[in-house]
């Protein structure tokens, strides 16, 4: 009988997969066709994105990857594998898998015939001693302590030159970032023989660091509590890169700084440079990626040590974006012994959430990714795949510099050099984000900027801009929609994003502008949040709905009274940004709406992500996590099928409901 | 079919209760039928040949462990480990485990779950260093001893051999499922300077039957029968309210064997 009714339930939820897996595919159709697949057909002339055939049954939620001597890929995978994939960039790349049963995996490297890897718990090294191919020795060389919080990843390692290890460990999550065993937060320093060195802290969510040539280490942190937008920090040793939680173990003998989380004003007003003039600990980051942009979720960083082979970009560095699905480029200076430089888009279009880059041979790029549980633009599970540069040269701004009264932007080809040199060929505004305890920030203080002047080089190759409205401490937004190159070729990308935390010479001579934005919110007529006056007796239905994590709703749909006056109130319980957002029936126009507000740019913060349009019927604003925001609408009178979406850039595609008037 | 089962594990229980066990080969563990647990996992870890590691966190009596790892073995008899401290912490056998917490989404839990019912052990550390058998055994590691987790090495057959170190001493300790019965056979090997107790099991009564195996009495009852135990001193003793098997080792270079049957 109870395995009768267990068959039976068998049948329901195969069927219920199945339905769920035909919805998912549709809807994914309906995204790849709708995606705007213009610039990524220009970015494809010269960097081409090419998938790593993966067998079926190989679920490789790329944790990690590392090349071997011999040329296999290493993958370390999010189930706790890690997969030896022999002659990776062919048409058949064969796949053994190597180890096991490891604790969600989140970084490889190969040295000395063998692997290492962060597990949650621990630093591990992997060997194979009787060479059969798979680990025979799981060797433990440094174990730290896990709270049981899920939110505590751990990633690396990384060398530095002299052969230790760096690991970074994320905070965990209860409401907010917190560090509820020791350690979590820091980046550390371990040697193969499993001594520990805590190296510096402040970090939220480092799930990508990279070590230059100089041995200088860089980190990559993702938008959240006190961290107003996704950005790029040099870390040495007692540095603090913001988020106090993990400043909880500066008690401790080995802590390389004695500054306490209390020392940390929650609300201070203040800019994280303009902060970090008081507490000589705290690191302003050497570069802002500015939220939805560039990216809702920097990872990995790779600096383009191919002499050459991937194009024109030797030096520079790629970040990629997990929740974009996209690699941005980052060009680096050092001014006053201080690191700061600009990024740039690069390339989009990749199946899943980036989590991992390295170089193969040829100058390939793997990428590996991994969306589950944090969605992401491409919409794949997982995946791996190559990118590949053409042997084209696209025409890019390829460096900004720094002047004392302006910057010198490079090009990848000669301009034409009448267009360059107009004023009017370019443009300049600045801002920055608030240092607080919030969940990310708004743009604030923007100003515009005047270019008073383009001097094009005799080459052609570069441009000084003289600039006034140079802001210390700011994002310095620069486009170049006006240039060309000598062919006429437009930029492939005509935008740059330049932190600004020091000049040459130290005395900033660019003149200063008028404020021009109050960077308040602005008014939008169709939310809500308060109860109308003329309701006196209230809503006559009020409706309570939820996140989970994810990027979903927790409902469905909802069903309401044409006509009758609703309350929706959001409470969102997830540990990312949201709105809620409700649009004209059609399946078209819920992918219009998302990918309306994708395009806000700058202004869609300030607009809460809700694009201008007649679509949209109405909206919260944006709620933070573990708030809640209410929104008060008369029912549309035309009965039918309503969305309901989160248009927060990227979420809309899966975070979607109904409201059914009937 | 599962209050089926439990009825006949508690049967059998009592029937084995009123008789003064004799032979571990008469033990409940044989005979009974496969526990057919029809249970729908979405994120099923199944074992085929070689045995399975998954690395997960755990509920042992209610508490998350972290650094845990269960062992699954074609055999169908189970087990998990605690790296941290270096014990033994429950046995099972039938299906392995659901990582459905773990592997769904974020994972939110990140508990691996045994899929039938286990036989849970003390939990604390296997191994400790006591100045006489009168100290009690503590609950976790203490900082009055360096423990260092070594990570594991897979034998020719994939099983895991646990290494770790205590005061400086290595310790080893591998599991492998029993051919004929359900359950395990466990093999410590010990290079020692001074004198490591092992803490084997702890039950609300603990008894020697007459061929020398022990009978622990806990929530789910089980056995132990230690090949050679002549040759070291093993103790039964009460502790707070419970019986505590231990085994006193030597310093030097030691093997112990043990059987654990349920």
């Amino acid at each position: 009988m109870v395995v009768k009714k267990l068959n039976e339930m068998n049948i329901v939820y195969k069927i219920t997969r199945l339905l769920v897996l035909l919805v998912f595919l549709i809807v994914n159709q309906a995204i790849i066709a709708q995606k705007d697949s213009n610039i990524i057909a220009k970015e494809s002339e010269y960097y081409k994105i090419v998938d790593v055939p993966i067998p079926k049954g190989v679920l490789l939620e790329v944790g990690g990857l590392a090349l071997t001597e011999k040329g296999q890929l290493g993958v370390s995978t999010r189930r706790g594998e890690v997969w030896l994939i022999d002659k990776p960039t062919s048409k058949n790349p064969s796949y053994s898998r190597y180890a096991h049963g490891l604790h969600e995996a989140l970084g490889l490297a190969y040295k000395d015939n063998g692997f290492y890897l962060a597990q949650r718990g621990e630093l591990t090294r992997l060997e194979d001693k009787n060479k059969d191919g798979k680990a025979d020795l799981y060797k433990t060389i440094y174990s730290w302590p896990l709270s049981g919080n899920y939110h505590d990843y751990s990633y690396g390692p990384k060398f530095t030159k002299n052969g230790d290890m760096l690991v970074t460990l994320n905070l965990g999550w209860q409401g907010k970032g917190v560090s509820l065993v020791k350690w979590r937060g820091w980046m550390l320093k371990i040697t193969k023989e499993g001594e520990m060195t805590p190296i510096a802290t402040g970090l939220r969510s480092p799930s990508g660091f990279v070590i230059n040539d100089e041995d200088d280490v860089f980190y990559s942190e993702n938008q959240g509590d006190w961290v107003g937008s996704g950005r790029m920090t040099h870390l040495e040793s007692g540095d603090f890169a913001g988020n106090p939680a993990g400043l909880k173990w500066t008690d401790d003998p080995k802590s390389p700084l004695k500054l306490k989380p209390e020392d940390i004003k929650k609300q201070s007003g203040m800019s994280l440079y303009e902060y970090a003039k008081k507490i000589p600990s705290l690191k302003a980051p050497a570069i802002w990626f500015p939220h939805t942009i560039l990216g809702i979720s920097t990872s990995d960083m790779l600096i383009d040590t191919t002499s050459g082979k991937f194009g024109p970009f030797e030096g520079q560095m790629f970040v990629g974006d997990q929740g974009h699905s996209k690699i941005m480029r980052v060009a680096m200076e050092k001014v006053n012994g201080v690191y700061q430089g600009a990024s740039f888009p690069f390339i989009e279009g990749f199946s899943s959430g980036i989590l991992r880059m390295i170089w193969g041979d040829n100058s390939n790029m793997f990428v590996g990714m991994t969306s589950r549980g944090w969605s992401s633009t491409g919409k794949e599970e997982f995946g791996l795949q190559r990118l590949v540069w053409t042997g084209k040269t696209p025409f890019e701004i390829k460096t900004i510099k720094a002047q004392d009264d302006g910057f010198i932007l490079t090009f990848t080809k000669p301009v034409d050099k009448a267009l360059a040199a107009k004023t009017a060929s370019y443009k300049m505004a600045t801002f920055t984000y608030k240092y607080h305890n919030n969940y990310g920030s708004p743009i604030v203080d923007k100003q515009k900027g005047m270019v008073h002047k383009a001097k094009v080089s005799d080459d052609g190759l570069s441009v000084k801009l003289t600039v006034h409205g140079m802001r210390l401490g700011y994002i310095h937004q620069i486009t170049a929609e006006g240039v060309k190159s000598d062919k006429s070729e437009d930029l492939l990308h005509a935008i740059g994003f330049y932190t600004l935390n020091e000049v040459p010479g130290g005395m900033l001579k660019s003149m200063q502008m008028h404020k021009m934005s109050s960077g308040k919110k602005m008014k939008q007529v169709k939310r809500v949040a308060e109860q109308p006056k003329s309701w006196v007796n209230g809503p006559e239905q009020k409706i309570v709905v939820g996140t989970v994590p994810g990027l979903k709703f927790d409902f469905k749909e909802v069903v309401v009274k044409a006509k009758s006056k609703v309350q929706i109130l959001l409470k969102n319980n997830d540990d990312m940004l949201h709105n809620l957002v409700i649009i004209k029936p059609g399946v078209k126009n819920a992918d219009k709406v998302g990918r309306m507000a994708m395009e806000l740019g700058l202004k869609g913060s300030d607009m809460n992500y809700v694009p201008n349009s007649d679509l949209v019927l109405f909206h919260t604003g944006i709620v933070g996590p573990q708030s809640s925001e209410s929104l008060y609408f008369e029912a549309p009178s035309v009965k039918g099928e309503y969305w309901v979406l989160c248009t927060f850039p990227g979420h809309s595609f899966t975070m979607r409901a109904k409201l059914i008037v009937k | 079919m599962k209050y089926l089962v439990c009825t006949l594990i508690f049967f059998s229980f009592l029937f084995s209760y009123s008789q003064e066990v004799s032979n571990p080969d008469d033990l409940p563990g044989k005979g009974i039928q496969e526990n057919s647990n029809q249970k729908m996992v979405e994120f099923e870890i199944k074992v085929l040949n070689e045995p399975v590691l998954q690395r997960s966190f755990l509920l042992h009596r209610g508490i998350k462990k972290t650094h845990t790892i269960s062992v699954g073995s074609s055999a169908k008899t189970h087990y998990s480990y605690d790296l941290s401290q270096g014990s033994l912490l429950q046995v099972w056998s039938g299906r392995f485990l659901d990582a459905t917490k773990m592997w769904k989404s974020r994972g939110e839990q990140q508990l691996g779950v045994p899929i039938e019912k286990v036989i849970s052990l003390h939990g604390n550390p296997d191994f400790y260093l006591l100045q006489n058998d009168k100290e009690t055994w503590p609950k976790t590691m203490t900082s009055e001893v360096k423990y260092k987790q070594l990570g594991y090495e897979l034998d020719k057959k994939g099983n895991p051999i646990f290494m770790m170190e205590l005061n400086g001493s290595l310790i080893k300790s591998s599991c492998v499922p029993l051919k004929r019965k359900r359950g395990l056979k466990r093999t410590i090997s010990i290079q020692s300077k001074e004198i490591i107790w092992h803490k084997i099991a702890e039950g609300d009564l603990i008894k020697k039957s007459r061929n020398g195996s022990y009978r622990i009495e806990t929530e789910s009852n089980y056995f132990v029968k230690i090949s050679k135990s002549k040759k070291y001193n093993t103790i039964v003793r009460k502790s707070a309210g419970k019986d505590e098997l231990l085994v006193e080792i030597p310093n030097g270079k030691h093997k112990i064997r043990y059987t654990i049957l349920w």
